[in-house]
């Protein structure tokens, strides 16, 4: 094969291009995956959670997610029991200042709680998956999106890691992750959810206090459940159209 | 003067434009209108020529997919979609491990995943041999009391003991069956 160098000087470029694609790889399919098909969200029943951790733990072996960090948390509530003086002078609202622990995000479960007044629950917490969410609306580069099939996700390649997105999410659910310098946060484990399997919170949860959940499906039993609960979600007031159920949530969750 | 600047810029697109624009205005009477105009058109020129350099810049920087199905990069979702995955599904489990599953159904532990308590095992699960890739059994002392240590926090029905008091020190398993744990269910060892 004669080739002069002017030729190889086209050809060398082409083939770095052409190259660099190969070993890029074509993302894994899920060939019987249909996003218009779905649109998910996720229960949680507050009565059956433990605060065992099991779902901290398990998320942070799934993605990775760096120590210190979290994709999702549990917070313990303690809503004591209305504070009177020996009057019958109410002092403090227990509804507006309830006590909330979250000793590294529940990772390795809670103090033992002896104090028997007052009200205690768990309330985890994660990104919310919002149908009109804040935090895809102020990315000033198109990183971060809402997936056709509702999912909240971040594009790492295209992320510039302003925060703003950070500063947005009304619930907390967002950081920066501290090796990539990009926007992090939970994917509702959308590497398994388009394969058929549920997320790794609800895989390792003991007593199904998490249950992922496809609107669109319309033998799923969450539409019988909102139904016949009080299902509320997280600042109802913003408007963010949350799609994070919370079962029997007590009014001074926040 | 008019016919030299006309030769001057002979070629100039914008020129036979305005050529063609004087013919138009003298036919139409147009021309005190357009007479001095000829630097509007160059400038006009130089717009459309910095919009093609814009088009032709923007082609190569926009990734392909962008837009696909809104204002981002639509192969992303499947990047994130390509994630490797850890914790293989309590049904992976249960195409190997039938006995377990069976065992777990007749007990109160029913409705807890298999990964639950043994950790992620999709590299066991995929792996050609997967007795290769043995997973390590969880240590019942520390493994039941993060669910069963009694607190006031916990629901009042989930059953919950003292380890130190209940246990002596004792394994939880030197009692309890961990896939069926009740002592009335014919769970005890």
């Amino acid at each position: 094969m004669n080739l002069s160098r002017r030729r190889l000087m086209i050809l060398l470029p082409a083939a770095a291009v052409a190259w660099k694609s190969v070993l890029a790889g074509t993302p894994e399919e899920s060939p019987n995956y249909k996003m218009s098909e779905h649109w998910w969200g996720m229960l949680i029943d507050i009565p059956k959670c433990i605060g065992c951790g099991n779902c901290v733990r398990a998320c942070q072996v799934e993605n990775d997610v760096p120590d210190g960090h979290f994709r999702t948390w549990i917070e313990r509530y303690h809503r004591s029991d209305w504070p009177m003086t020996e009057s019958g002078e109410v002092t403090a609202n227990p509804l507006i200042v309830p006590e909330v622990i979250s000793p590294d995000g529940g990772k390795e479960g809670f103090p033992v709680a002896t104090d028997t007044e007052g009200k205690y629950f768990f309330v985890p917490k994660m990104c919310n998956h919002c149908s009109d969410s804040p935090c895809t609306q102020v990315c000033p580069v198109g990183a971060t999106f809402i997936s056709p099939d509702g999912v909240v996700l971040v594009d790492p390649t295209y992320c510039l890691g302003c925060a703003y997105c950070v500063q947005a999410c009304p619930y907390g659910c967002r950081y920066i992750h501290p090796e990539k310098n990009v926007a992090d946060k939970c994917t509702l484990c959308y590497h398994r959810i388009t394969k058929g399997l549920t997320t790794a919170c609800c895989e390792a949860c003991p007593t199904g206090a998490r249950q992922l959940v496809d609107l669109k499906n319309p033998n799923d039993p969450i539409h019988e459940f909102l139904k016949t609960h009080s299902v509320q979600v997280l600042k109802p007031q913003m408007a963010t159209g949350a799609k994070l159920f919370y079962n029997d949530l007590d009014g001074s969750v926040r | 003067m008019y016919v030299q600047a006309n030769r001057k810029c002979f070629r100039s697109h914008t020129w036979i434009l305005w050529n063609l624009l004087e013919l138009a205005s003298r036919k139409w009477g147009l021309m005190s209108v357009f007479k001095d105009a000829g630097h509007l058109f160059r400038f006009a020129g130089l717009f459309v020529l910095a919009f093609l350099v814009f088009l032709v810049v923007r082609h190569f920087v926009v990734p392909r997919s962008f837009g696909q199905y809104g204002h981002y990069r639509g192969a992303a979702i499947g990047e994130i979609a390509a994630h490797p995955i850890k914790y293989a599904g309590h049904d992976t489990c249960e195409t190997c491990h039938s006995d377990a599953a069976d065992a777990k159904a007749k007990g109160k532990h029913a409705h807890v995943n298999c990964e639950a308590c043994h950790g992620a095992q999709e590299k066991h699960a995929t792996a050609d041999d997967p007795s290769t890739v043995k997973p390590v059994l969880p240590d019942t002392t520390v493994l039941c009391a993060r669910c069963h240590t009694a607190s006031a926090a916990k629901p009042k029905g989930f059953p919950q003991v003292e380890p130190a008091s209940h246990s002596q020190g004792l394994a939880c398993d030197t009692c309890h069956k961990p896939h069926n744990p009740g002592m009335d269910a014919g769970g005890a060892k």
